[in-house]
């Protein structure tokens, strides 16, 4: 049962020939009361693709290609899709912040300083609650400050006279305040320091348990996701190049970029001795390369890695994704990229 | 420098064009005058005809010579006050604003005297001072409209020296070991070349309204024809209650003009300031070709509809580009 | 084993005076930034600092590069001391250079990468005929060949990884032998990363740089530490040669720390919630121990007397009250807590 259904998803910024390529042909699908995490750099396209199908993109990005299908759970047990692409400015008014809600990047930077923390929550609840009055909508604002766990008081302070991570929890707060199908949370812990992310990812995970809304994480911090996410999708230069539950993906990637990505984090335990992360940069929208966008920075690249571009294939039979000529049958699997999962441990 | 990407919108061309026009006035304007302006030998108070474009005046002088020639006097005395403005602005705001301290709190009282004090009556103390035979001096002129038009541009650049004097790379330059002034001049200057810009074309603005003021009231020497002086002639004469606009109407447009060319160049200025505000070379044809209108708005990003020809991909042929 | 340190300081201390509070009444308060922070950098060794934004560890470097001057404490640079409060002469600059973060804010936009550098080698007495020789030295150093492909350009033009490779060449021109690396990789790519600190690690063990790592990511101090130090409110609260504070945690902020980045291999730190009221605004005490507030295994004495560093092993200490009597095990057990943590 998913709760989005994203297909051959294209975004550009600028048109025709100055046109650049920030997402292509992405296929998504969040699965209801889950958790994906959308892994990537700079130049990934994992933002823009959000704010794309959210249809929250600035100009001059402009969706080039695809759809995008919310499909939303009703009271009674029915469901409604919704064409997130077709629809016009109403219909999207409608479902965002009821059915979709989104923690920005800038979260922290998006309340506004003049205005204390409970007119913040007084305004959405009245405009998209109107049958609540005033005492019910502040009852409301507390139930969800105190579901965050922040206490009742913090309502009436301005945003600077609360911590970066108390922001972020009203941030979150405020997104789920119309109990939303999904939530998206941009690099949410980006700006907060450790020990704060780790009270924000692990109340996320709470509160995800407890209302069961679907949660897209996107993130530069693959080990974040690790532990947060069901399933994570790797992205680079725009495309999809990997796409597995959270134990496979960290255990036995099978996509040289996952794999050097996840070479790059030093380990927190274990011997010391140097790493050979990736070389050069992520790949310059702007400037792609032919084939494959990875190729150049990869340790593996073939002839035909340079002139045709790998689709996203099946590999092995949990429903994993990888887009790479390795893997499309013929070849020999280098041993780095054909690790086997290894059972859980039980906790 | 900086690798500049001029602006092409319409506004900007068209006041580029303005004042090119002007300027080229400026130079070639009394040789390409049929008369002599000063010459008061033809009839007097003769609307505008094939002899004389814009009439005479009530001297019986040719009003539309004294309209070539008067440009000269008037944009140089512009340009040079606006030039010798802008750079005291410089100098006193960059110092301000990175020195700081005591010199910041001495070089911030000076500019707001400046600032506090009423321009003209300044301007015209200032000018009864100079000597009879310096009034009709362009230069003499524009060094003293420019002192009492540098003051807001200091503190305009004051400000942006404040704000980029905390940037890493002035950091990291003092880490270095460089020197203050190498740093303002060479780190911190060019980095305001919008705002200065943009502030020289404002005194140059503010500086013919106040050159026109003083002719207009008579305090320059009348020897030198300028726009200001017509105006005051054609006042002392009446033109404007015997309805004699071509007298007056002429010099007030070309200065309107000048000071309009010069505001949408600012425009431009402001366009390159922001990128945001550019098109992104998106021209309404191209727009239209995509099908959308031309006003997108925020939170509705466009679909585009599928085109009958499939668009070319363009991609570079830079396989393996190492970075 | 270890040599003489080339730069040490000796009780480093910066307050800041700020006007605070609204609402009509303004009285001065003091912000201790940084507070008796002691360290030595040795030549070949990479000293990290492991701290959060407000720890300190900024103004720290910036007092050692001399930008910011301590409120009080000593510098020794090459065994002589350094006379504070006077103006910082080009002879420091030229032997203790620093790096910044954000390598884009670093360069000045206008110029040529070319012009950064170059700025550099003239002020401390290269030739204008020696210039180009010095420029390719500087740029092979980096790994950044052939070097006019990068002088040549504008900063923006280049990526993240290399303008910050140019940064260290920059720093380098100088012919330093001290070099401090405030977050030099924290506004990198993660796949870029690596790469950078690899470099760093490299110029301390190949050329003999005394280098000191500033960092909030510990497990990259983890990677290049010769000797970690953490801060917390300006105050060193554990150190340790190699990186066995990382290992083997005493402090129960290191604990803390540590306990809370994320480890794909160690699933069970999804449990671990220590209790902690999230505190930045309110959570640092005036008096007595500054992790109090926060502190899982809090006891009356830190509440009212600040503790000093007490050594839990060999060439590992931690300021706390519970390593008091020689008390080596670990001063909180992680405890699993029901329901989110309150803040």
């Amino acid at each position: 049962m998913n709760v989005l259904e994203v297909r051959d998803f294209s975004i550009e910024y600028g048109l025709e020939e100055a046109a650049v390529h920030a997402v292509r042909h992405v296929d998504l699908d969040v699965v209801r009361s889950s958790v994906l995490g959308i892994a990537g750099e700079s130049g990934s396209g994992k933002s823009t693709l959000v704010y794309g199908f959210t249809r929250l993109l600035r100009w001059p990005g402009v969706v080039a290609g695809g759809s995008a299908v919310l499909r939303v759970l009703e009271d009674d047990g029915t469901e409604r899709d919704v064409d997130l692409l077709a629809a016009t400015e109403r219909e999207l008014r409608e479902i965002r912040w009821s059915q979709i809600s989104i923690v920005l990047q800038s979260a922290l930077s998006a309340l506004n300083p003049v205005r204390r923390i409970a007119k913040e929550f007084d305004e959405v609840l009245r405009v998209h609650r109107s049958g609540l009055d005033r005492h019910a909508r502040r009852a409301r604002a507390v139930e969800l400050l105190d579901m965050v766990g922040l206490d009742e008081d913090r309502l009436d302070r301005f945003p600077h006279e609360l911590s970066g991570g108390q922001r972020q929890r009203i941030m979150i707060a405020l997104a789920l305040a119309l109990d939303p199908q999904l939530v998206i949370m941009d690099e949410p812990t980006t700006a907060l320091d450790v020990v704060t992310q780790r009270e924000i990812v692990d109340q996320l995970f709470e509160l995800r348990q407890r209302l069961g809304f679907a949660m897209i994480f996107i993130t530069h911090d693959l080990s974040l996701l690790v532990e947060l996410a069901d399933e994570i999708v790797v992205m680079y230069a725009g495309e999809i190049v990997e796409r597995a539950s959270a134990l496979e993906l960290y255990s036995a990637p099978r996509h040289p970029y996952t794999l050097g990505l996840i070479n790059s984090f030093p380990p927190m335990h274990g011997e010391r001795r140097e790493l050979v992360g990736l070389p050069g940069s992520p790949a310059d929208l702007a400037l792609l390369p032919t084939g494959c966008s990875f190729h150049p920075r990869c340790a593996w690249a073939m002839e035909v890695c340079k002139t045709a571009s790998p689709k996203a294939q099946p590999v092995g039979d949990t429903g994993r994704l990888v887009a790479c000529w390795l893997h499309d049958g013929i070849r020999e699997v280098p041993v780095e990229l054909r690790r086997s999962v290894p059972q859980r441990q039980p906790l | 420098m900086k690798r500049l990407r001029l602006p092409r919108s319409p506004k900007v061309l068209v006041g580029v064009g303005i004042e090119l026009f002007f300027l080229v006035l400026t130079v070639i304007g009394p040789w390409i005058a049929p008369y002599n302006p000063s010459y008061n030998g033809f009839a007097q108070n003769l609307a505008p005809s094939a002899k004389h474009w814009l009439g005479t005046t009530a001297l019986g002088e040719d009003i539309f010579s004294q309209l070539l020639n008067g440009a000269r006097a008037t944009i140089l005395v512009a340009v040079v006050a606006g030039l010798v403005a802008t750079l005291i602005a410089m100098i006193v705001g960059i110092s301000a604003g990175y020195l700081g301290g005591k010199a910041d709190d001495g070089l911030s009282m000076l500019s707001n005297v400046f600032l506090a004090i009423p321009g003209l009556p300044l301007l015209i103390v200032l000018d009864s001072y100079l000597p009879q035979a310096d009034r009709s001096n362009s230069l003499i002129l524009g060094l003293v409209i420019a002192l009492t038009g540098w003051a807001w541009g200091a503190r305009v650049l004051r400000a942006q020296t404040m704000s980029l004097r905390n940037r890493d790379f002035v950091e990291a330059s003092r880490i270095i070991g460089e020197s203050r002034w190498r740093i303002m001049t060479v780190e911190i200057a060019p980095n305001l070349l919008p705002i200065l810009a943009s502030s020289l074309l404002f005194t140059i603005l503010y500086s013919i309204g106040a050159y026109v003021t003083l002719a207009y009231i008579g305090l320059t020497s009348t020897s030198v024809w300028n726009w200001g002086t017509m105006m005051f002639w054609a006042q002392a004469n009446n033109a404007p209650l015997v309805n004699q606009w071509y007298w007056f109407v002429p010099p007030g447009v070309c200065i309107a003009l000048v000071g309009a060319g010069l505001a949408l160049i600012n425009f431009g200025i402001d366009e390159f300031i922001n990128p945001r505000l550019r098109e992104a070379g998106l021209t309404s044809k191209v727009l239209r070709r995509a099908g959308l209108s031309r006003r997108v708005r925020l939170g509705v990003t466009p679909v585009l509809r599928e085109t009958s020809s499939p668009r070319r991909i363009h991609r570079s042929l830079q396989a393996g580009v190492q970075r | 084993m270890s040599e003489s340190p080339i730069l040490e300081a000796r009780s480093l201390t910066r307050y800041f005076a700020v006007r605070a509070g609204g609402g009509g009444r303004r009285h001065k308060r003091l912000v201790r930034a940084v507070e008796d922070v002691s360290l030595s950098l040795r030549p070949s060794r990479v000293t990290a600092v492991v701290g959060e934004s407000g720890s300190g560890k900024s103004v720290l470097a910036r007092m050692l590069a001399r930008i910011v001057t301590p409120t009080s404490g000593e510098l020794m640079l090459g065994g002589e001391a350094v006379a504070l409060g006077t103006k910082r002469p080009l002879e420091y600059a030229r032997q203790v250079q620093l790096v910044l973060q954000d390598p884009f804010a670093s360069m000045n936009p206008v110029h040529l990468v070319r012009h950064n550098l170059e700025r550099a080698l003239l002020i401390h007495g290269t030739r204008r005929d020696e210039l180009p020789t010095r420029l390719e030295g500087a740029m092979s150093r980096v790994a950044l060949t052939p070097p006019d492909g990068f002088l040549d350009r504008f900063p923006h033009e280049l990526s993240g990884g290399q303008l910050q490779r140019v940064s260290i060449a920059r720093a380098l021109c100088v012919e330093p032998k001290v070099l401090l690396a405030d977050e030099p990789v924290s506004m990198l790519d993660v796949s870029v990363r690596l790469g950078v600190l690899n470099l760093v690690r490299s110029l301390a063990v190949d050329e003999r740089m005394a280098t000191l790592y500033i960092t909030h990511d510990i497990a990259s101090a983890r990677y290049i530490a010769d000797e970690t130090m953490v801060m917390y409110a300006g105050q060193v609260v554990e150190r340790s040669n190699g990186v066995t504070l990382i290992d083997e945690p005493a402090h129960p902020y290191t604990q803390l720390l540590i306990a809370s980045v994320p480890d794909p291999m160690d699933p069970t730190s999804v449990s671990a919630r220590v209790a902690a009221d999230e505190g930045a605004r309110q959570g640092v005490a005036d008096v007595g121990c500054r992790f109090a507030p926060r502190c899982p295994s809090v006891m009356e004495i830190c509440r009212s007397q600040e503790p000093p560093a007490f050594a839990v092993a060999a060439d590992h200490e931690s300021k706390c009250w519970r390593h008091r009597d020689g008390n080596v095990a670990m001063a909180v057990s992680v405890a699993a807590h029901e329901g989110s943590p309150r803040a």
